[in-house]
């Protein structure tokens, strides 16, 4: 190209991707303000109490406060590559630091650069960020195509004959999918290396401590801070081991 | 997920309590849904048209194909194997927000479980809901703080060997923990929990190091194996699946 393009520095942090990582962040929160709405207007019609609906809202949060510091903080490599506002709509959205890295580099690789090369410019990071942008997509149209297919043969699959028999064994389907892919997922981390099977040995230990003693002083809500507890000590443990 | 229960099939006659949600969330669901979308491509977009910068469609293409190459794999997969989990309603959020299994999930078991919620009942359905909610608003909230507010100081005080031991880290941390959790929640349920042992130590084990190309799909298999086992195994018992 004749004339200079923008660099890397004057790009990253333009209002213009200010206003897109503003925008994602309003689009979380009326969403959420919907499904809020819909689900109290469900407790209602199944007489759920109040002080349950409210249990259940606050037992949630303070359990996300730890994954999601963390995950911020993951986030955090990112930042000097793609800016703030830009780590703001890629974490904010669908995808993860390690994917966001890997497709970043995948694109930056066909415009013969690579994450964290000198020779990225404006430009490029532009083609990065909408490419890495499409890339989110696919979970999402994926997403809008498969549920309302799969919500059909649900539908089918518990209103025929033996509905009530089937239903019953339908109940357990649930339960089972998240059994078989945490194991599989958490053997996945066993199995890649010693110290990752450490982590993830201490944090199940940790919890189970946490749980044995929420039951004995009978303090229900230990439990929500069971999980970020957990992580917090398995990851300090994970850095002194490593 | 729909069945009613036993106790409520006798106050709600035919009704379905849960109807109204679901109108809701297949309606704004897919909208919201499509609104990040946008959102998530107009930031980019605006700098090409309005803020001057060129890209180049070619480049473009080929960026996304060599993306699409490694990871169109998982844009299946995971909302595959995710829907039997989360439902229809919240698989618009969970896929809006993403971190599923590191976030989302966690929230929504321990919400459940803050109440007693049965799995299946409409009171878990609506626990997961609240949960995944608040879960949202706190995502947001940390967003603001740690990266748009604080993230370039927090880059300078944070040593560097320890924020890649958390990047290292973050995902068994959270895996372990809430493994864990689900155990103790589904310890009544022992054939479910032998299944997806078995079954995770099969495809861990046995397939993936037999073709390591099915590494990216293993939870894939996990779920659908387990459900099968389960599903197969479950022997419908009137009453005694009370705790």
């Amino acid at each position: 190209m004749p004339d200079a393009a923008p660099t890397l520095a004057e790009t990253i942090n333009h209002p213009l991707l200010w206003f897109g990582a503003i925008t994602v962040l309003v689009v979380i929160l009326v969403q959420s303000v919907i499904y809020l709405r819909a689900a109290r207007a469900a407790a209602a019609e199944v007489g759920m109490p109040a002080k349950q609906v409210r249990t259940a809202f606050r037992a949630g949060g303070v359990s996300a406060i730890g994954p999601s510091i963390a995950v911020c903080l993951v986030a955090l490599s990112l930042l000097p590559l793609f800016g703030n506002p830009s780590t703001i709509t890629r974490i904010g959205l669908i995808g993860s630091a390690a994917y966001e890295t890997i497709a970043a580099n995948l694109a930056l690789g066909t415009m013969g650069s690579g994450l964290g090369d000198p020779n990225v410019d404006g430009n490029m990071l532009v083609t990065m960020l909408l490419a890495l942008a499409i890339g989110g997509s696919g979970w999402m149209v994926v997403t809008l195509v498969m549920t309302p297919l799969m919500k059909r043969s649900m539908v089918a699959g518990t209103s025929t004959k033996t509905s009530r028999q089937r239903s019953a064994r339908w109940a357990v389907l649930p339960t089972a999918a998240l059994i078989g892919a945490f194991f599989t997922m958490g053997l996945k981390e066993v199995a890649a290396n010693f110290n990752g099977a450490m982590v993830f040995g201490t944090s199940a230990l940790i919890m189970l401590a946490l749980t044995l003693l929420a039951k004995r002083l009978n303090k229900p809500t230990l439990l929500e801070f069971a999980l970020g507890a957990a992580m917090i000590i398995a990851i300090v443990v994970g850095y002194f081991i490593s | 997920m729909s069945n009613t229960t036993a106790r409520s099939d006798v106050s709600g006659a035919t009704l379905n309590p849960m109807a109204g949600y679901d109108r809701i969330t297949s309606v704004w669901g897919p909208i919201t849904m499509l609104a990040g979308m946008a959102a998530m491509l107009v930031g980019p977009i605006l700098m090409v048209f309005v803020g001057g910068y060129t890209v180049s469609p070619g480049a473009l293409v080929t960026a996304v194909v060599a993306i699409a190459l490694v990871m169109g794999v998982v844009w299946v997969i995971e909302p595959i194997s995710y829907f039997p989990i989360l439902g229809p309603g919240a698989m618009y959020q969970a896929f809006l927000i993403g971190n599923i299994s590191t976030k989302l999930l966690p929230a929504a078991v321990t919400a459940q479980g803050s109440i007693n919620a049965k799995p299946g009942t409409p009171q878990a359905q609506i626990a997961a809901t609240l949960a995944i909610c608040s879960a949202a608003i706190i995502h947001v909230g940390a967003l603001v703080l740690v990266v748009a507010v604080f993230g370039q100081w927090l880059l300078t005080v944070i040593p560097a060997d320890l924020l890649a031991a958390v990047t290292r880290f973050v995902v068994p941390a959270v895996l372990g923990a809430f493994l864990m959790q689900n155990i103790i929640g589904n310890r009544k349920q022992p054939k479910v929990l032998i299944s997806g042992l078995a079954v995770g130590v099969l495809v861990i084990y046995v397939l993936v190091p037999m073709v390591p190309a099915l590494a990216t799909v293993a939870p894939l298999f996990g779920v659908v194996l387990t459900a099968a086992a389960a599903m197969l195994t479950f022997k419908p018992k009137p009453e005694a699946d009370a705790r």
